[in-house]
């Protein structure tokens, strides 16, 4: 796969005659899709119930790692829908009049979108060339329950398919519901109920499962479909259904103290959070917090719960880790809704266990899960959209903070709306004079680097869901460290990489100076003379720039072998840097700890890591098995030898990773 | 603020000698989307006047086609994807990449080539 990735190719335009259709913009026209996104959100810190319902704006054109980089400011603010208080008693009624109002405001709002989608417009590039643009929605990133409003759905019903919550469960696609069934729907219900008698209208519309809007905003564009912009969202509909539903199967089946138990004893890991008190009885998580449960719970469920039910999670978890590609294939397709179908034929072990329960804890023998139904709609909607993570609400969420919460913070809490206005034309104009000064003198440069959300302090460096970030490059600090002379950097070097890893060490060890036998003493290494005697023999005879493993089986020095130094330094710390599969960027890098034997924890606590050790092997292509040799080890402590600086400093440091090998 | 720093200030070679002279020149630069407001006849009586806040949404993407921070980074052209040039393998990626932009997109256009 990473080979026939370097010579992707791409064609431009090379439909067939028959491809044109009603939705077809004309030769030379340029398409902007539109992505629009809208969810309620809270804005007011302990003053009661002050909801937004902002309306954000980007443009799909943008490319992922633009636009899905919350500095670049890729969103903006097109409307506060009103959020409004309607005096009715019947309090069903009341919701149906609130769906109403949000369709005729999306109406207004849209209003110049739509037409432009069918009939296009010419806006002008950064150079003042015109283009002559059309814009259909390309995607509109709603959680769930604002999904099925927008496609004036009921409740219990999918509001991309033609499922209802019996059919939830099925382990195939619906027909989807087009815009076309809705509108003839609608007709049929306006025929015997008129829309203004609101309690008629909405039953006559729940014999078709609607909600009682009647004049939905996507009414009167062909090319505007709710089965097609309503992309499927990663936040909810993967780690929010984790959350809701495969995380409760496993506390079921464990039972909250032993599944709390495995949790609190795992090996905590820098930049992801550790659960001391276990998952049972977390309260108010992030999606942090889910994605995290979600890279252990698999080995934590595994051997205890029912073999199963063990399957039926992990192929739903499978799912869950390729869905979330930058970069998908036909082939990772397959691998997807195979993942899917697994889940399917194996999904009945956790009724069967009873370990799907509701309230009072009483089994449930449904699967009316809405999320489990709209997982079907993922794979078919990657063709043609493009991956699901460019759709994620992470980033519109994230989006609202310098939108809404953060200009709502400096209102006097009366009236909101006008103040938000007020403060973010401030802020676009201060934006615009930052942009036209850059322009000016490129040197100042637009700091779109910085500035991005930091509402947690301290793990800058290792959070993966954050894409914000400046990440230090490892690679062109080692490559720059080993191109300058060796009198002008500090040796051995503390930065060096071998192929795709990078590895970082701090300009201080952590023990300057200690000789080798008491190293071994402290660290309980018994055989740490044979094993660098082993390493310095490895190191002459094969080149010095790969990493091979010491460590593990026999050693081939005796015990007492002399070696050429006495003492050595001792690193605690280690940051490894890699490199994204698919695009080859770099990640941020993890840090990896190791902690010598003390009190109760007699071997010491050393961070796990796999590492290919083998050149001639590229991962993934080469899987884990086979031929290629990859070592699991468990990086204890980095040794320097001290000496040898002094005699051979030309050439790149003898760094040991010594591991006792698994 | 003394006679001699109001002269030294505006000895300067700067083209504004007043903070409101700045924000007037930082005025002229071309604005964003402006802001419109509403009210909202609702069929239904409600406890408060409904308004709508709302910039125009074609401006809005103008302003966004228009910034020359997300030039370097628009596709403006579908595509279609493959692995290698056999051509037996879609790769999937942005939107620009799906077969929804692609079928949207005229068939029939100037040049039929693929760049490798």
């Amino acid at each position: 796969m990473m080979h026939g990735l370097c010579r992707s190719v791409s064609c431009h335009f090379e439909g067939s005659h028959s491809d044109i259709n009603q939705s077809q913009i004309p030769a030379g026209a340029t398409l902007l899709g539109t992505i629009l996104s809208s969810d309620k959100t809270n804005i007011s810190v302990l003053a009661g119930d002050r909801i937004a319902h902002p309306l954000l704006i980007s443009l799909a054109n943008i490319k992922m790692a633009t636009r899905l980089k919350l500095s670049s400011h890729a969103f903006l603010l097109a409307a506060l829908l009103p959020v409004p208080k309607f005096v009715h008693k019947n309090k069903r009624m009341k919701g149906v009049l609130e769906d109403r109002l949000i369709h005729q405001c999306l109406n207004i709002v849209l209003e110049p979108l739509k037409r432009a989608a069918q009939v296009g417009v010419m806006l002008s590039n950064p150079w003042g060339h015109n283009r002559y643009c059309f814009t259909p929605i390309a995607s509109y990133i709603v959680d769930t329950p604002e999904a099925a409003m927008l496609a004036t759905i009921g409740g219990k019903t999918s509001p991309v398919t033609m499922a209802m919550y019996k059919q939830f469960s099925d382990p195939f696609q619906h027909e989807p519901r087009t815009s076309s069934t809705t509108l003839a729907q609608l007709v049929a219900v306006a025929s015997k109920a008129d829309p203004s008698d609101l309690e008629a209208y909405f039953r006559e519309a729940q014999k078709f499962r609607l909600n009682g809007v009647h004049i939905p905003f996507w009414r009167n564009i062909p090319m505007l479909c709710p089965s097609r912009f309503l992309t499927p969202e990663m936040l909810h509909y993967f780690h929010k259904e984790f959350w809701d539903h495969d995380c409760k199967w496993c506390i079921n089946a464990l039972g909250p103290e032993e599944i709390n138990f495995r949790f609190s004893v795992l090996q905590p890991v820098t930049g992801f959070c550790h659960f001391k008190e276990g998952i049972s009885s977390l309260k108010q998580v992030t999606g942090r917090t889910h994605r995290d449960v979600q890279r252990s719970i698999i080995g934590v469920i595994a051997v205890s719960a029912p073999r199963n039910v063990v399957i039926a999670v992990r192929a739903l978890m499978d799912f869950r880790y390729r869905v979330q590609a930058y970069h998908i294939t036909e082939k990772d397709l397959e691998l997807i809704s195979s993942a899917l179908h697994e889940f399917h034929s194996h999904k009945h072990s956790i009724l069967d266990a009873g370990l799907r329960r509701g309230t009072a804890n009483k089994p449930i023998d449904n699967w009316y899960i809405p999320k489990l139904e709209l997982m079907q709609s993922v794979v078919p909607s990657i063709p043609r959209v493009g991956v699901t993570i460019q759709w994620s609400a992470d980033v519109t969420e994230h989006a609202h903070i310098d939108q809404i919460k953060d200009p709502a913070r400096g209102s006097n809490n009366h009236n909101y709306d006008p103040q938000i206005c007020r403060q973010l034309d401030h802020l676009e104009k201060c934006r615009g004079f930052e942009l036209a000064m850059s322009l000016k003198d490129p040197e100042l440069g637009l700091d779109t680097s910085t500035g991005a959300m930091d509402g947690e302090p301290g793990d800058e460096e290792n959070d993966p869901s954050v894409i914000s970030r400046c990440v230090t490059d490892y690679f062109a600090r080692s490559l720059r460290l080993a191109s300058s002379t060796p009198d002008t950097v500090p040796l051995p070097r503390r930065t060096f990489s071998a192929s795709c890893i990078a590895f970082n060490l701090t300009y201080d060890p952590h023990i300057r100076r200690i000789s080798v036998d008491n190293a071994a003493k402290q660290f309980g290494l018994s055989d740490l003379r044979a094993a660098l005697a082993d390493f310095l023999s490895y190191e002459r005879s094969h080149s010095v720039d790969s990493v091979h493993p010491i460590g593990g089986g026999p050693r081939k020095a005796a015990e007492n072998t002399e070696l050429p130094f006495e003492d050595i330094q001792v690193w605690f710390k280690l940051r490894l840097q890699t490199t994204e599969i698919h695009t080859h960027s770099i990640l941020p890098a993890q840090t990896l700890l190791a902690s010598p034997p003390e009190g109760d924890w007699k071997y010491g606590r050393y961070d796990s890591v796999v590492v290919n050790v083998d050149s001639a092997k590229i991962w993934p292509a080469s899987g884990l098995q086979g031929l290629l040799s990859i070592i699991l080890f468990r990086i204890s402590t980095i040794f320097i030898p001290c000496l040898i600086r002094t005699l051979d400093c030309t050439t790149p440091p003898h760094y040991a990773a010594l591991g006792q090998a698994a | 603020m003394s006679c001699s720093q109001v002269y030294q200030i505006k000895a300067l070679p700067l083209s504004f000698h007043t903070a409101n002279e700045l924000r007037k020149r930082a005025e002229l630069l071309p604005s964003g989307p402006r802001w419109k407001s509403q009210e909202i006849l609702t069929s239904h009586p409600t406890k408060r006047p409904v308004f709508l806040y709302w910039r125009d949404s074609l401006e809005l993407l103008q302003y966004l086609f228009n910034c020359p921070e997300f030039w370097t980074s628009m596709e403006l052209t579908p595509y279609r994807l493959y692995e290698t040039a056999a051509r037996l393998c879609r790769v999937y990626m942005e939107w620009m990449s799906g077969n929804d932009a692609w079928s949207m997109q005229v068939s029939f256009l100037p040049f039929r080539g693929f760049p490798l």
